[in-house]
């Protein structure tokens, strides 16, 4: 009798351990201080527009080439089509003005020509430092020179 | 007392803030053209304080026309904008078929007319000024 109200007393007093464990909070990581909201930066403005030309030499008549004025990423686009023939000129990519005036130019350029009895596709991918006014043959398009020049505006 | 801690605590829930802390930029006019302009052409401009889009489209006796801009300003604290759009022309005539793209990214000064890229045989020109 005596060992049976031992047991009876050692599972109430294991149990309570049990549940005394259980309702004791869960250790918390110490407090940390609320975050202070930090002034956003001002976005930096870009250093200006440039307008960079992008020509076929020596040109076609009245082709005058494709140029796009920007700051920062750009493309373009310009095609043609009739019966005859088809052409498509695309260029894109990304420029930043350097402090020193130059300019750092990231580019692809595709060129599209089809006639009546062939058809050429070129294609270009780049990184140029470029000097302003200062024309760069970049790569051969066929029989003819992909010029790249800037100016800043 | 269970009622009155949830009352304290909506009393001291965080409250949006008043309209007028509400930051709004105020509208700029931009101005397309595209030159030289035809005789019986007009400028396309748009007004708005953050994205914008507009289109037009003209079709006659075997030709058409079409030109679209998309894009999204912001007025900087100097009073110059930055500005991003597309800008998609397209042409269909006798002579065949023309399609012109640019996207580009800008810095504009008030009133200040930028040829920003060539379209066919005609030159995208972009200028803006605030709206009154």
């Amino acid at each position: 009798m005596k060992r049976s109200v031992l047991t009876i007393a050692g599972i109430l007093a294991l149990g309570v351990a049990l549940l005394t464990a259980q309702e004791a909070p869960p250790p918390q990581p110490p407090p940390t201080q609320p975050a202070q909201a930090q002034p956003e930066a001002p976005r930096a403005l870009p250093a200006g527009n440039v307008k960079v030309t992008f020509s076929l030499a020596p040109a076609d008549d009245g082709d005058q080439g494709l140029f796009v004025v920007s700051c920062g990423a750009y493309s373009s686009r310009r095609s043609f089509e009739n019966d005859d023939n088809a052409h498509w000129m695309e260029v894109s990519g990304d420029l930043e003005l350097q402090k020193d005036g130059r300019l750092l130019l990231h580019m692809t350029v595709n060129l599209h020509n089809e006639g009546d009895e062939e058809t050429a596709e070129f294609s270009t991918t780049s990184t140029l430092l470029l000097v302003p006014g200062k024309e760069v043959e970049v790569a051969k398009f066929g029989d003819k020179n992909l010029v790249v020049n800037f100016k800043p505006l | 007392m269970v009622c009155v801690s949830a009352v304290c605590a909506q009393d001291k829930a965080p409250q949006p803030p008043p309209a007028a802390a509400v930051k709004v930029q105020p509208s700029i006019r931009v101005t397309f053209k595209l030159m030289p302009m035809d005789a019986n052409e007009k400028d396309v401009f748009v007004v708005s304080n953050g994205e914008f889009s507009t289109s037009r489209e003209w079709k006659g006796d075997g030709s058409s026309f079409a030109l679209e801009i998309t894009g999204a300003l912001e007025l900087q604290p100097d009073g110059r904008l930055v500005m991003t759009f597309k800008a998609a022309l397209h042409g269909e005539g006798p002579d065949g078929t023309g399609d012109f793209r640019v996207s580009t990214h800008l810095l504009l000064a008030p009133g200040k007319e930028l040829e920003v890229a060539r379209l066919g045989d005609k030159t995208l020109v972009v200028n803006f000024s605030p709206q009154q």
